[in-house]
This record gives C-alpha cells, sequence and structure tokens, in this order.
C-alpha cells in the first residue's frame, strides 16, 4: 500500500473500518445480498421474457422494467440496510461493548457516525450490485430518463436517512423488551413508508403527466432538502441518547432544530414566491409549526440543573461566543430557542403580497385564523408540561413519559372533547364543532379568528402563557447557576494562576 | 508515597438505593490493590465512575491528579479499565480486535503495528493473532481483554473481577501477570468476591459492604491490627491432639485455631521464642513437617471488620 493510502486508511473512522469488515463477514449481509440479487435477476428476467411484440408493450418495457427493480431496490433501502445498522447497534448493547468503545477514547458521535457511514457503504455495496439492471432500465424504451434518475436519488437520500432512524431506535432501547418494541415499531413504520414510496413511484413512472412536471421538481427539491435536515436532527438526538445526560449532548439537537426552522422559513418562503398562494404561506406556516414544536420536545424537555461536566468547561471559549448560551442543556433555553425558531418560521409573512390575493393585508379577519390557531394549540400543548418535564427532580422515567404525553396531546384533546360532545350533547357534535374546541379552526383556511369563535383557544392560549412564565422563573434560576459556576472556574483559575507564579 | 488513585466521598443512588455511598480509597503506584466486597455491595458501580463510564451523585475520583468527573477524556487515556462482561465481536480475528481499538486510542501507522505486537507478545496471545475471538477459550479472551486495555498504555488499570470463570491454571497464569504490571509501575485495582483469590497477589484491600467502605489499608498492616501477635502454622507428623497439648503448654502461645491437619497459633516473643518453642516440640517427640508464618486471610479479615453480610 501506498503511504498516502496508508495515511488515508488511519484516518478513517475507526468504526467504519470495523463494521463494514464485520457485515461483509456476517451472515445476514450474504444472504439478503444474494437474495436479492437473485430476486432482481428473477424479476429482471421475467419482465423480459414478458415483453410481447406489439409497440405499446415494447414502448414500456423500460417503465416495467425500471418499475420492477427499483422496487426491490426501495426494499433493500428501507428494510434491509437500516436492519443491518440496527443490528450492529443493538450487538453493542447486548454485548455491553459500547462501554468499551467510549473509553477507548471515541466520542459518541464519532461511534454513531462509524455506524450510519459504515451502513451506507453497505448500501453502496447493493446499489452498485442493481446498478446494471437498473441502466438496462434507462435503455429501454418508455422510462423518462430524468424522473427515473430523481427517484432513484429520493430513494438513495430516503435510504440514508432510514439508516439513521434504524440506528435511533435501536440506541434509544434501555433494556430488550424496548428495543424488540422498537425494533416493530421501525419495521412496521418502514413497511408503510416503503409502501406508499412504491405506489407513489409506480404512479409517477407510468404517467408523468399526473404531477405536472414543475411540481414534481418542486416536491422533489423540497424533499431532497428536508431528507439531510431531518437526518441530522435524529443523528444528533441519537448521538444523545447514548451520551451521558450530564454532559452537554444535547447542544448538537438545538442547533439541528435552528437549521429545521431556518430550513422551513427558506422552503416556504421559495414555493411561495414561486406560485404566490397564500395557502401555501398559511398552511406551510401552520406544518411548520408542528414540525418545529415537535423536534424541540426533547430539548425543552430536558433537565433545567447543569451536570457538573458541563458546568465545569463553561469557561471554554465555546461557551462564551454570543449566542451560544442558548445551545446549554436545561429546558428553560429549549423552550426560549423553541420560540425563536416559531418566530423565524412566521417571518415568511413578510413576503405576503396583495397580488393573486382578495385581502388588502394578511391580518384580515380571517386570513390568518388556521396559523394563530395551530400556534397557540402548540404553545398550549408544550408550555406547562414541558416546565414539569424540565424540573431536575424529575426521574428520567416520568420525564420520558411526560415527553410521549406531549407528543400525543392534540390526540389526548380531540378524545375528551370528542367524549364530552358524546356525554353533555349526545348526537349534536357541539363542542367538536363549536369554538370550545382549539382544533376547530385548524384546516379551514377560511374560518375567522375571534374571541367569540373561539374562546377554547383563548383559553388555550393562556394556559400557554402560564407555561411560558414557569419557563421564565426556570431559566432565571438557570441562569443564577451558570454564572455562579463561571464566577468559581475564574476565582480557581486565578488561583492556580498565582500558585505557578 | 503519592497515589495515582484517589476516591473521595463517593455517592451513587439508584433510586432509593444507595449503591455507593461514601465510598473513598486510594490507589498507589506500582501496587497491586484488592477490592472486596459480597455480590451487590456496589464494586461495578465504583469501579465504572472511576472509570468515567458513569457519574456519582457526589464525590470526585482524581487519577493522576486528573478528574475522572470534570475531565473524563484526559482521565480516559490514564486509565485501562476491563468490565466484568468480557464483549466479544463476532467475525473478528484477535489481531482485528486489537488493531480497532488501537485505531480507537488515536495511534497510527507503524507505531500502531508495533504496539500491537508488543501486547500480544506480553498476554501471550503472538499464535493466536488469526484466530477468531469467539473461539477463544475463557483465559485467553481474559488476556485478549487484558491486552485491549493495556494498548494505550494506562498508569492505572481497573479490573472487574478479572478472575471469575477462570480455570485455576489461567488463573495463576493472570495473577502473574498482573503482578508484572505492577512491577512496571502502574497502579492495579482488581475487585472481587472470592476473598481468597486476592489474599496472595494484592498489596493491600478495599473492603466494601453494602455501598460502604468497611476497611481499607495495606495488608501487613490490617493484619497487625487484626491481632497484635504473629500469626504461625505447624504442622507435625504425630497426632494432632497431641500438638495441640504441646502448644497450649508453651507460654508464648496465647491462641490456637486448627487449619487444615495442623494450627494457627498466635505468638508472643521474638525470634528467640520461636526457636525455643520449635526445640521443645522436637524434644517431645512430635517431628514438624510444615512451619511458617501464616498470611493474612481474606475471609477471616472481611469477617472481622463487616457485620457478616456475606452473600
Ligand atoms: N443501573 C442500575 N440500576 C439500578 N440498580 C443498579 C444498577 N447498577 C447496579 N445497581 C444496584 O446497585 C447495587 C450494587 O451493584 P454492583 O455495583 O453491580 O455490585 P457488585 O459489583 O459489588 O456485585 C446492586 O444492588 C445493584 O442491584
Ligand atoms: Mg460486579
Amino acid at each position: 500500500m501506498s503511504p498516502r493510502l496508508q495515511r488515508l486508511g488511519d484516518r478513517l473512522n475507526p468504526v467504519l473500518v470495523k463494521e463494514v469488515r464485520q457485515a461483509i463477514r456476517g451472515r445476514f449481509f450474504r444472504i439478503s445480498f444474494g437474495f436479492m440479487l437473485m430476486l432482481a435477476g428473477l424479476a429482471g428476467s421475467l419482465v423480459l421474457a414478458n415483453i410481447g411484440d406489439s409497440p405499446r408493450s415494447v414502448g414500456s418495457s423500460g417503465i416495467v422494467f425500471f418499475g420492477t427493480l427499483h422496487t426491490i431496490f426501495i426494499v433493500v433501502a428501507f428494510l434491509i440496510v437500516p436492519q443491518i445498522a440496527a443490528r450492529s447497534m443493538a450487538a453493542e448493547r447486548e454485548e455491553r461493548t459500547y462501554d468499551a468503545l467510549v473509553i477507548s477514547g471515541l466520542r459518541p458521535a464519532q461511534i454513531i457516525l462509524g455506524k450510519w457511514l459504515s451502513a451506507s457503504v453497505i448500501f453502496g455495496l447493493f446499489l452498485c450490485a442493481f446498478a446494471p439492471f437498473l441502466v438496462l432500465g434507462f435503455s429501454l424504451q418508455g422510462l423518462d430518463p430524468l424522473v427515473g434518475v430523481s427517484l432513484l436519488m429520493m430513494t438513495l437520500a430516503f435510504g440514508f436517512f432510514m439508516i439513521i432512524v434504524a440506528l435511533w431506535s435501536a440506541a434509544v432501547a434501555r433494556n430488550r423488551a424496548a428495543a424488540t418494541m422498537l425494533s416493530v415499531l421501525y419495521a412496521l413504520a418502514a413497511v408503510f413508508c416503503g409502501f406508499m414510496w412504491i405506489s407513489l413511484n409506480w404512479a409517477i413512472i407510468w404517467d408523468s403527466s399526473g404531477i405536472p412536471a414543475g411540481e414534481f421538481f418542486t416536491i422533489l427539491v423540497l424533499s431532497l432538502i428536508a431528507t439531510p435536515l431531518v437526518a441530522g436532527w435524529v443523528y444528533s438526538c441519537t448521538v444523545s441518547s447514548v451520551t451521558h445526560p450530564e454532559e452537554n449532548a444535547s447542544a448538537r439537537v438545538r442547533l439541528a432544530n435552528s437549521l429545521i426552522a431556518v430550513g422551513c422559513a427558506i422552503a416556504i418562503t421559495m414555493v411561495y414566491l414561486e406560485y404566490v398562494q397564500e395557502e401555501i404561506l398559511t398552511l406551510g406556516i401552520m406544518m411548520a409549526y408542528f414540525v418545529i414544536t415537535l423536534v424541540n420536545v426533547p430539548t425543552m424537555t430536558e433537565s433545567n440543573l447543569l451536570g457538573r461536566r458541563c458546568l465545569h468547561h463553561l469557561e471554554d471559549k465555546r461557551w462564551n461566543l454570543p449566542f451560544s448560551w442558548l445551545l446549554l442543556p436545561g429546558g428553560a433555553r429549549g423552550y426560549l430557542l423553541y420560540l425563536m425558531q416559531l418566530v423565524v418560521v412566521t417571518l415568511p409573512l413578510l413576503t405576503w403580497s396583495s397580488a393573486g390575493s382578495s385581502r388588502t393585508s394578511v391580518f384580515d379577519a380571517d386570513g390568518l385564523g388556521m396559523t394563530i390557531a395551530t400556534l397557540f394549540v402548540c404553545l398550549g400543548c408544550t408550555g406547562v408540561l414541558a416546565s414539569i418535564a424540565a424540573n431536575p427532580r424529575r426521574s428520567p422515567t416520568k420525564r420520558h413519559l411526560l415527553r410521549m404525553t406531549i407528543v400525543a396531546m392534540p390526540l389526548l384533546i380531540l378524545i375528551v372533547v370528542a367524549l364530552l360532545d358524546l356525554l353533555i350533547s349526545p348526537g349534536r357534535g357541539a363542542l367538536l364543532g363549536s369554538g370550545m374546541n382549539p382544533f376547530w379552526l385548524i384546516g379551514r383556511d377560511d374560518a375567522a379568528f375571534s374571541s367569540k369563535t373561539a374562546p377554547g383557544l383563548v383559553a388555550w392560549a393562556l394556559f400557554g402563557a402560564f407555561g411560558f412564565f414557569l419557563h421564565l422563573f426556570a431559566f432565571i434560576g438557570s441562569r443564577a447557576q451558570i454564572t455562579q459556576a463561571r464566577r468559581a472556574i475564574r476565582k480557581r483559575r486565578k488561583q492556580v494562576a498565582l500558585e505557578q507564579e | 508515597m503519592s497515589s495515582l488513585l484517589q476516591a473521595s466521598g463517593l455517592t451513587r443512588s439508584f433510586g432509593s438505593l444507595k449503591a455507593v455511598n461514601h465510598v473513598s480509597f486510594e490507589v498507589h503506584a506500582g501496587e497491586v490493590w484488592g477490592f472486596i466486597g459480597p455480590n451487590g455491595a456496589g464494586k461495578t458501580t465504583t469501579m465504572r465512575i472511576c472509570a468515567t463510564l458513569d457519574l456519582p451523585d457526589s464525590g470526585d475520583v482524581l487519577v493522576d491528579g486528573v478528574s475522572v468527573i470534570l475531565e473524563p477524556q484526559q482521565a480516559r487515556s490514564r486509565i485501562g479499565f476491563m468490565p466484568d462482561t468480557l464483549g466479544t465481536y463476532p467475525d473478528t480475528t484477535v489481531f482485528e480486535y486489537l488493531d480497532f481499538f488501537a485505531r480507537c486510542t488515536g495511534l497510527r501507522g507503524p507505531e500502531r503495528r508495533q504496539r500491537i505486537e508488543a501486547v500480544m507478545e506480553f498476554t501471550g496471545l503472538t499464535h493466536l493473532r488469526e484466530r477468531m475471538m469467539d473461539s477463544l477459550s475463557k483465559g485467553m479472551s481474559q488476556r485478549l481483554c487484558l491486552g485491549k486495555t493495556l494498548l494505550h498504555d494506562p498508569q492505572l488499570l481497573i479490573l472487574d473481577e478479572p478472575a471469575s470463570g477462570l480455570d485455576p491454571r489461567a488463573r495463576v497464569e493472570f495473577r502473574e501477570l498482573i503482578r508484572a504490571l505492577a512491577d512496571q509501575g502502574k497502579g492495579v485495582l482488581i475487585s472481587s468476591h472470592i476473598l481468597s483469590e486476592l489474599s496472595e497477589s494484592c498489596d493491600g484491600v478495599v473492603v466494601i459492604e453494602q455501598g460502604k467502605i468497611a476497611r481499607t489499608g495495606h495488608l501487613h498492616e490490617l493484619s497487625a491490627e487484626m491481632s497484635e501477635h504473629e500469626m504461625l502454622f505447624i504442622r507435625t507428623l504425630s497426632p494432632a491432639r497431641e500438638l495441640e497439648m504441646a502448644l497450649a503448654e508453651n507460654p508464648g502461645v496465647v491462641g490456637i485455631r486448627p487449619e487444615r491437619k495442623g494450627f494457627v497459633i498466635e505468638f508472643t516473643g521474638d525470634d528467640q521464642g520461636i526457636a525455643a518453642l520449635l526445640e521443645s516440640l522436637v524434644q517431645r517427640g512430635l517431628k514438624p513437617v510444615e512451619f511458617h508464618w501464616h498470611r493474612i486471610d481474606l475471609e477471616q479479615l472481611f469477617l472481622s471488620f463487616t457485620e457478616g453480610h456475606l452473600q
């Protein structure tokens, strides 16, 4: 080996080297690789054998061939490769080798990245094996190459994404029962998403005219932007789930959250400027509120007390950069960052133009009812519950339960409202269809927002405001802890300096 | 002597259970310290804290002056930790396993290769380098695990129950490796719930029970404390009864208890007195066949320091 290659080999992530070697020697990879290739060969030959003589059949042969092979490749991307990644992560827990990795000097981020990269390499091997078949599909008649390549790219992006999701589901489980449950959940989700994607694929390649080309590529670009952002978030959560809670592992998650917020704002603006339809603004911002709320749940429910390891590094340079304190752990800071992100995703409203609209102002009586309702619902679901979870005295189990409650909150409230309807006014659906129901406005962009139409929403907003103040108090308390710690560090440093003199 | 490992006031709770409760002890360079206590006493929890894998609720551990809580990365380069379970990787050879961990510690190029060879030589694994690690015997896996912890040449070794499950021969060989490491100047903390296992190889012990330190100190200090007198073991050819009578008559003997086919006696007096004792035995026709200093018995020590919650 040339010295340069050797140096490169030394630089490689050690986990990557180890995992690829183990996976290739392992039975699971060999069997699934052989099986999928055989399946691809078999299906391909069947399709080729069945091409008739009619011009119509020959004309669509490329579509059928590519579609079939791509379908098999989607199974590889959604199920098999992620499964290899998840197994390697689960083995680490079952064999109790994870600790050995940590003390060997690797950082948790390197470990997770190594696992992700190694599964990606395996994915690459599958792609190389499938490439001749897919190319054959392109060379036959009927397939629009641009559409085919785009779909393939999206499958690749989804594949990389599914790997990290599988790693996450394997990493967060602390025991075997949880691991089994999560892997089943993952498999269900993967089968569902894979199925949706496969059907969408067939629809698109058969009938490219079904979705106007412009819109198709807008969706493509949006997914290609969204996938790495969400994957980055999942990656950050995975790293923080395998790091000791007293270490400041959530900074990465906070950063990922902020990137998602900025990404949402840019995407909404771009799409709006392209089509100039105001539903894009109202609906887009509404969806962004939900997304931002979901991704911020882990950070805003963290304990507000900073661990000793974290406090020790407070005077390091990176924690003295402007605004870097926002990335420090603690639910109250997480909540503050969440509010800022909500502001960021609201910014696209500034691009509102009266062109193509019946209104003179975006703040017209019925312009933003649904969006504001969503905002209030999000704030109401998170504020108080998150501040309860962020109490340092809360046990980790209760914190997890509260997290899940926050996520399930909208559903729970709808169920409660429906039950109340049944009990109070059977058959009339009075609450479900009235302003008492905070969700009533969501989804109807024609509904006007006022205290009369939505008293439930106002109550919800007040509840959210209460949560805000709870977080604010916790934030002030936490700041005091930080200031004190910083002072102690400075004092100690001065002492050390004096002693050295 | 400066201490290599200094644990002070360690406390760690799991819910309402205080697994480790104000634990303080020290380990010095060039010495092997035993960490003994029954199952569930908190040994593993304490060792995991010392090895930066867990954080205590309060207290600190300094390794060569570096806090494992505040500076885990720096501390890790000074510590070699061998957990109680040997994690094996499937489809991996001995060399690949060591190579992987050497990469993790940041060793590069020829330096890495040399280090691995040195470690394989020290642990006697050189002839097994191409063997799959899941086909190794328990003793050999244990050596491989030790080799892994030696790759970055740590000053302090923390070994959690390394001898459990080893056959006697492997146990002796492992003990010799540990001794050799201590002679190189490394500090070793080695835990066990089998007390007698450690008595021959340790310089000092930390006795833990129900999360609390029952006793800690050098073995010679502890044995001196346990009784102010010399402990001697005597066995003769003649029947035990006669020997006991003869010993009881000697004014220097203040305590007698039977052990194996002879007796352990507590003796006051100097070497002159011992010589006289032996002479008197021979004169009575009692033909001594075994006579030596009685090494401190950790089992006894443990029972005398704890309230007897042995499991
Ligand atoms: N992760 C944990 N969660 C809950 N309890 C634990 C955990 N680890 C250890 N314990 C408890 O702490 C006590 C001490 O355990 P351990 O340190 O493993 O003892 P030893 O190694 O001396 O046998 C035991 O009662 C054990 O059940
Ligand atoms: Mg143990």
